[in-house]
């Protein structure tokens, strides 16, 4: 891991406590985590800087979670996307189709365990760029 | 003629002159002979009755050859007939015939008219009235009985024997109490002495019994009937059937709590996840990873302020559910709720770049009312009037009293809401909103939570211009707790 210590990060979440609390899991890993409140303040971030794996908040006050990934991806193809939501479960059709899709590679739901974040990204890094 | 004969005769035809009634006296060839002035008065001129065959009188008369018929029986038994009935050129009669006797037999027979026709046609009028009067009762929707002074049935109208399936002939003479189950009874009793003291009473809501057992929820008004010197005579009754009212009432009532926690539940897994989830996730921290202390106590306060959040939702989940329960309301200041809303909403309005104009009265803008519910009212307004700018605008929230009235006021200078989807906002589940964003019930528990609180809301808008809307609410006294 320490290799890629480089890795830049990106976490968009409303909530400025979840952002705080997913910048530390991550930064404790030893990633550069930038933070986001809305999608339009993640695009904006996205032009300046290209990340590695970006965590989206499903349910965002301007554009939802899976379409903030789709914009992302556009913008950035090599960018993972992991989607986090207190709202709906992994077996809902949106989060299936965004996972089947790409747009999507992992999904947590809202409370998680840190090792889930953790083991996310994990899986986010090594997996083939498409 | 004898001179007797002739005294007997003019003074016969004095009476036949001067009576209120018309007389012609017949003679036993069936011919008039005299006729009263006011049986002449009824001829033509140059006509003379004097001499005629009765026959010939009443030519233009149906019952012709029934006077005649009548006459020769009066002719033979000499006895008188009374009570006849007889129309001749559009007029009505009551006729008797009475033997004029002389000598033992009959000389004259004397047929006395009364004319009835406007009589009668005062008595049709009088008819025409009442079954006017009959069929209002009778076509009524409304139970219209009346009773007798000591509460007995006299009348009973259709819509009584439809609410209740008992026939006039069933309930008249029958105390209307008994007609009630047992615990409106005795209010029935009181209700009718009520009405012998006061006149009139109502609207009480008492009891009756139905068809099949079933039981009717009524509400009544008596009133005294008095006549025309003030004697009351009786009661009428008239009563309100609001027993299927009563239960829609109560199903719309389930329905807007049903769908009002809906919205409470999709909010809750929401927003009770998020402070969970960052609680937990301190927590994790704290117990996995090696922190420095500052990081530590940064944990401990996350975890705080996670929990404290998460209960704040539970508590106003907890007081909506119970909010029907009159123990919730309070007397508070709608300024205050209207600020506490605001603070709710400030993240979204802040992310979309919307401009706040704040004007609140200076005036207390006090109401009765739970403040968690007007609260949530508020923030739903609030929040689709943010939702309405995603690129911006201004959002102007006011609250003033207006006389016994406050009101407030929530505008925006968003998109507005289309001339079609204008009637559709109030409907539970109607949302322009992308799935998952919107539930479509914001108004729907705005409008309920506004009808609870004896409130009315206005909802005004331009397509591509803005939307204005304004809720009133009942001023509460400054006074009362
Ligand atoms: N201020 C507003 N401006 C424009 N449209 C509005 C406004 N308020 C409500 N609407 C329309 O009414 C719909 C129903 O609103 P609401 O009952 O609050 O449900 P929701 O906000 O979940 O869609 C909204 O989806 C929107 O189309
Ligand atoms: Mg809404």
């Amino acid at each position: 891991m320490r290799k890629r210590s480089a890795a830049q990060l990106l976490v968009v979440d409303d909530e400025r406590d979840m952002c705080w609390a997913l910048s530390r899991i991550l930064g404790l890993e030893g990633f550069g985590v930038t933070t986001a409140v809305s999608a339009r303040a993640a695009m904006a971030a996205a032009e300046k800087k290209s990340f590695q794996v970006a965590f989206l908040d499903a349910k965002l006050p301007d554009v939802d979670g899976v379409e903030l990934a789709r914009r992302l991806r556009r913008l950035r193809p090599g960018t993972k996307c992991v989607l986090i939501s207190g709202y709906l479960y992994d077996d809902d059709p949106v989060i299936q189709s965004a996972l089947k899709q790409g747009s999507i590679c992992g999904f947590i739901s809202k409370p998680f365990h840190i090792d889930e974040v953790v083991h996310a990204l994990r899986k986010a890094l090594v997996a083939p760029k498409s | 003629m004898s001179p007797r004969k002739n005294k007997a005769e003019s003074l016969l035809s004095c009476i036949l002159d001067n009576a209120s009634v018309s007389m012609l006296c017949v003679g036993p060839a069936l011919r008039v002979v005299l006729a009263g002035s006011n049986w002449r008065a009824r001829l033509g001129e140059g006509e003379d009755e004097d001499g005629r065959q009765i026959h010939r009188v009443f030519a233009e008369s149906e019952q012709r050859d029934e006077v005649q018929e009548l006459l020769r029986k009066v002719f033979r038994t000499g006895k008188p007939l009374v009570g006849q009935r007889l129309e001749d050129r559009n007029r009505h009669y009551e006729y008797s015939i009475i033997p004029f006797m002389w000598g033992g037999e009959v000389t004259y027979a004397i047929l006395v008219l009364r004319d009835t026709t406007e009589e009668l046609r005062l008595l049709e009028e009088v008819r025409a009235v009442q079954s006017r009067l009959t069929s209002i009762v009778e076509s009524a929707s409304d139970i219209v009985i009346s009773l007798d002074l000591s509460g007995r049935i006299v009348t009973w109208n259709n819509a009584a024997r439809a609410i209740t399936g008992r026939s006039s002939r069933e309930v008249t003479g029958r105390r209307l109490a008994d007609l009630c189950p047992g615990d409106s009874r005795e209010a029935f009793s009181h209700a009718i002495a009520e009405t012998l003291r006061t006149k009139r009473v109502g609207p009480v809501r008492l009891r009756l019994c139905g068809r099949d057992a079933e039981v009717r929820t009524v509400d009544w008004a008596f009133s005294a009937m008095a006549d025309e010197a003030g004697t009351v005579s009786g009661i009428v009754a008239v009563g309100r059937d609001l027993t299927e009212q009563l239960e829609t009432e109560g199903r719309l009532q389930r329905a807007d709590r049903l769908a009002a926690l809906g919205v409470m539940a999709g909010g809750i897994a929401h927003e009770v996840r998020n402070p969970l989830a960052i609680s937990s996730a301190a927590a994790q921290l704290l117990l996995t990873r090696p922190l420095d202390r500052a990081t530590q106590l940064e944990c401990a306060e996350k975890i705080h302020t996670g929990i404290e959040r998460a209960s704040h939702i539970i508590e106003s989940l907890l007081r909506f559910a119970r909010s029907s329960e009159p123990g919730q309301q309070s007397v508070l200041d709608m300024t205050n709720v209207i600020r506490e809303a605001l603070r709710l909403v400030e993240n979204q309005r802040k992310l979309v770049r919307v401009k706040l104009s704040l004007s609140l009265g200076r005036r207390r803008s006090t109401v009765r009312g739970n403040p968690t519910l007007l609260m949530q009212a508020v923030v739903n307004l609030l929040l689709n009037a943010v939702n309405a700018m995603p690129d911006g605008g201004g959002l102007f929230v006011s609250s003033a009293r207006e006389a016994d009235k406050v009101l407030v006021r929530v505008r925006d200078t968003g998109r507005g809401i289309p001339k079609d989807d204008v009637r559709k906002v109030f409907d539970p589940f109607f949302t322009t909103m992308r799935v998952g964003m919107g539930t479509g019930l914001g108004l729907s528990v705005t409008y309920a939570i506004v009808q609870q609180h004896g409130g009315d809301l206005q909802i005004e808008s331009a397509e591509g211009q803005g939307t204005v809307v304004t809720v009133e609410l009942p001023l509460a006294g400054e006074k009362s707790p």
